[in-house]
């Protein structure tokens, strides 16, 4: 008799996943290095190094969910355009839910540790949310788009991508706002 | 249904079944980045917060990356992650072959992370515990965090399964909360035991 053969192959599986495994915790060891390049913005508001994890980190998770949408309506051939604009714009209410208790709580520490920032705080950390969101989210329909054409599974490819569009451009974009409207 | 109802269905779907989660993950996040800052890691073992960080993120990668299939397979209809936690669902064929992907995947990370912070540290000149320390410490961490990432991804689909949510709404959030509560309290055990043991452990 002969087997049957799966849809998933353990050997497929790790032959797609571990080249770009290797190649995004080099942009990680980057986004760390960029992160002590800003000390200057962390010197002025040292509340955003308790912000700046889930900052990152919600980016890269949003995105996460959004391809995951994105290649399971793939997977089922279903209309990927309806779905990514159903789930943009799902995922713009939940970022603006995510960002806002991020903002919302740094806010506060600030306010806690005698400084005054205020409001302009609250909506850096939102606006720099939110472009971060649609940042991870474009990179997940793109490799989303460009894996599926190629055979490959696109399940192996977005959440590794978008986690690092998340952490590389969320602090670009974070630091970049913040001495824009506040410094 | 007109497709507009559909689609603005398809929208509330998504944020009603993920915005608990969110939030539940944000505030743990935040939690974990207040803790991490005041808990002295950085100075007691130079080296690990290169090799934490990363070794959690690429393990979240991992399990990301094993959420999304599943939840693939779940709308493919090729796992039956509604028998529960029983022998249909454990001699799966499909299940099986993610479950030994993931392995793999654990396993090959940690020598290259642990060998990459090694290096980073050594070029940076940062002062870095031994190279067998690390692959100690990220081998033991790896150990831990990849299967009991593993079991909550696939209760995860167990319980979306049985409850008719979409897993692809609801794992990633869970994912990213049990690993910033993975990375923080391994960070501290070794802190700790470090403290504990004070100096004696060869490779440390």
């Amino acid at each position: 008799m002969v087997e049957q053969e799966t849809f998933y192959q353990a050997q497929k599986i790790v032959r797609e996943s571990l080249p770009i495994l290797l190649i995004v915790s080099l942009f990680a060891l980057i986004s760390g290095s960029i992160l002590e390049n800003s000390s200057d913005v962390l010197e002025a508001l040292p509340i955003l190094l308790v912000a700046v994890p889930g900052f990152m980190s919600l980016g890269g998770d949003l995105g996460g969910i959004f391809s995951a949408r994105l290649t399971s309506a793939m997977h089922l051939g279903e209309s990927i355009f309806w779905k990514s604009i159903t789930s943009y714009l799902g995922i713009l209410i939940l970022s603006t839910l995510g960002f806002g208790l991020i903002g919302t709580v740094s806010v506060i520490l600030d306010l806690a540790l005698g400084e005054n920032h205020g409001i302009a705080l609250f909506f850096a950390i939102l606006i720099a949310g939110t472009l971060t969101v649609t940042l991870t989210c474009f990179s997940g329909i793109i490799t989303a788009y460009i894996t599926f054409q190629r055979g490959l599974d696109p399940d192996n490819f977005t959440a590794p991508i978008t986690t690092t569009v998340g952490d590389v451009s969320g602090i670009i974009l974070l630091t970049f706002v913040i001495r824009w409207t506040i410094i | 249904m007109s497709l507009q109802e559909e689609l603005f269905h398809d929208t509330k779907k998504l944020v009603r079944e993920t915005s608990p989660f969110l939030i539940l993950t944000t505030s743990t996040e935040i939690i974990a980045g207040y803790l991490l800052m005041s808990s002295g890691v950085i100075e007691l073992l130079p080296g690990l917060l290169v090799l934490i960080p990363g070794l959690m993120t690429l393990r979240g990668n991992i399990s990301s990356s094993l959420s999304q299939r599943l939840g693939s397979a779940v709308h493919l209809g090729l796992i039956p992650f509604h028998v529960g936690f029983n022998r249909e669902l454990l001699t799966n064929k499909e299940l099986l072959e993610n479950i030994k992907a993931t392995f793999c995947l654990n396993g090959a990370v940690v020598f290259v992370i642990a060998t990459g912070s090694f290096g980073f540290c050594q070029i940076l000149g940062f002062n870095s515990i031994s190279l067998l320390g690390l692959i100690v410490i990220a081998l033991l961490a790896a150990l831990i965090g990849g299967v009991v990432q593993m079991s909550v991804t696939i209760g995860v689909a167990i319980y979306a399964a049985r409850h008719g949510l979409d897993p692809d709404n609801i794992t990633i959030p869970i994912l990213a909360a049990i690993g910033d509560i993975l990375t923080i309290s391994i960070l501290l055990i070794i802190v700790h035991l470090a403290i504990f043991v004070d100096g004696y452990l060869p490779f440390l």
